[in-house]
């Protein structure tokens, strides 16, 4: 069936079986790859988008239930060629190493500063607690959306959240 | 020597170059790589830990629309592409063919025009299994009358695979012989699995004109398991590219040459098209390389104020039916023991 989704901002058209999954929707028609895939029972939050700005996990939607919606990924993170704050802190604070993990835990970083400017290392932690970093250990993952907050309200607690 | 900001070092930050690539979105890993006329390939797994093959009828498999072909070990037998070498001199199959030994183990695989189509069609092959003793304990493995699971070897009649000594059993002896006190402790260490977030795959394309193979593949031993290619191919190594790209976490896991691998490469080969296989979680934990599950035994001899003068454990780990790699606590598959 024929579904128009904003991609990013800019909206596209493809014509999917009603099975299809979201994530294969945006990773194989769409041809963006940087949202992965890492299992198969919405256990490790690889594959999260956000879908009208609420984090989602596009593994467990089907691509037809984005019809008419925006979906941003982490190819739409930056502006131009500026990164996005969540992207600054994640390479300034080492929240990343193999990188599968990471478009994921940066959309819900980005999410989560959204809504909550401050957010408390708590808060941090039981945002990303449905995606899974098999490498690093999320101390430096915390540590970045923490000071990306910072650095977007400008408040420069950046360096007590390092 | 001084450090300098050009000369780094400890206590200076180091700017990774992968990091400006991953954080956009713009990493290629294996299931990123996407071939003109590639196929996609599925590989459907025994429910059973032990049991006799004795039939499988693809027949309805391949007739789905969308389905190019349907590879099963009597198919690679005759490629002599059954069974492989594994890095640690010994043999494992490549898809099973007298029978499975172990849960999980590659029976046979559909390739088609997506991947959707190719998982549809696993479920149209009928297996004929007849289900034998399964071994759950190395304990059990290690028992007169335990079933044999590597029957594959010529003259293998019980489980055991190796023993392996190390220390100074005399000196050691000595201190139990005139310990004030001994104590003894059995435990499990128990198994754990590397689990990298990106689970294993590859995009295999041998050239039909050229004969090159090239491969993409979630490899941390490109260079090993090029030569595993050409041992079992019987090609020359200059014939075989194997190319790691970004790989999402290893541990490990990503060590073994598995058999996906090899059948996506013998399927490129026999179909002149590349061929991605991609398995998934389940596949992942149930099919690829685990760790410890240690069953050991541990005994200290001590002096009558506590100091400690000997040390002896025994440890029977649980181990695959077919050793993957040279490192003793990275092994695939539970069933014999040591
Ligand atoms: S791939 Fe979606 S939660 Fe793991
Ligand atoms: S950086 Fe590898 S899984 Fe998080």
């Amino acid at each position: 069936m024929e579904i128009t989704v904003t991609v990013n901002g800019e909206p596209r058209t493809a014509d999917v079986e009603p099975r299809m999954l979201l994530v294969h929707l945006i990773r194989e028609t769409f041809g963006l790859t940087g949202t992965h895939i890492g299992c198969d029972t919405t256990s490790c939050g690889a594959c999260t988008v956000l879908l009208d700005g609420v984090p989602v996990k596009s593994c467990t939607l089907f691509g037809v239930q984005a019809d008419g919606r925006s979906v941003t990924t982490v190819e739409g993170l930056a502006s131009g060629g500026e990164l996005h704050p969540i992207q600054a802190a994640f390479k300034e604070h080492h929240g990343l190493q193999c990188g599968y993990c990471t478009p994921g835990m940066m959309l819900v970083g980005a999410a989560l500063i959204e809504r909550n400017p401050a957010p408390t290392e708590e808060e941090v932690r039981f945002a990303i607690s449905g995606n899974i970093c098999r490498c690093t250990g999320y101390m430096n993952i915390v540590k970045a959306i923490q000071a990306a907050a910072a650095a977007r309200t400008g408040s420069g607690a950046d360096e007590s959240a390092a | 020597m001084a450090q300098t900001e050009e000369i780094r070092g400890i206590g200076h930050r180091v700017r990774r170059v992968e990091d400006d690539r991953f954080i956009r979105g713009k990493g290629t890993y294996v299931d990123d790589v996407k071939l003109p006329g590639m196929l996609h390939m599925a590989i459907l797994r025994s429910p059973y830990a032990h049991a006799i093959i004795r039939g499988i009828d693809t027949s309805r498999a391949e007739a789905h629309p969308g389905v190019v072909a349907v590879v099963t070990g009597e198919l690679l037998a005759q490629h002599n592409l059954a069974w492989m070498p594994t890095l640690s001199y010994d043999t494992q199959a490549v898809l099973a063919t007298d029978k499975v030994r172990f849960q999980g183990q590659e029976v046979a695989a559909v390739i088609a025009e997506d991947p959707y189509t190719a998982k549809d069609a696993l479920e149209l092959i009928e297996v004929d299994y007849e289900p034998l003793e399964p071994i759950v304990t190395p304990q059990r493995a290690l028992e007169p009358d335990a079933p044999v699971i590597r029957t594959d070897k010529e003259g293998k009649t019980d489980n055991h695979i190796y023993d392996w000594e190390t220390g100074d059993k005399e000196a050691t002896d000595r201190a139990f012989a005139e310990a004030d006190r001994i104590v003894a402790l059995d435990t499990h260490y128990p198994r754990c699995h590397p689990a990298p977030l990106e689970t294993c795959g590859c995009v295999a394309d041998v050239n039909p004109a050229t004969g090159q193979a090239t491969i993409w593949m979630t490899s941390q031993a490109p260079h090993a398991i090029r030569t595993v290619f050409a041992l079992v191919a019987g090609l020359p190594e200059e014939k075989i590219r194997i190319i790691s790209p970004d790989i999402g976490g290893g541990f490990g896991n990503k060590v073994p040459v598995y058999p996906g691998y090899v059948v996506a490469t013998a399927a490129s080969l026999l179909l002149g098209r590349p061929v991605k296989w991609i398995e998934d979680r389940t596949e992942n934990l149930i099919s690829t390389g685990f760790a410890r599950d240690f069953h050991m035994h541990g005994e200290l001899a001590l002096k009558a104020d506590g100091t400690m003068t000997g040390l002896r454990s025994r440890s029977s780990p649980t181990r695959a039916p077919s050793t993957p790699t040279p490192s003793p606590q990275s092994s695939r598959w539970a069933c014999s023991a040591s």
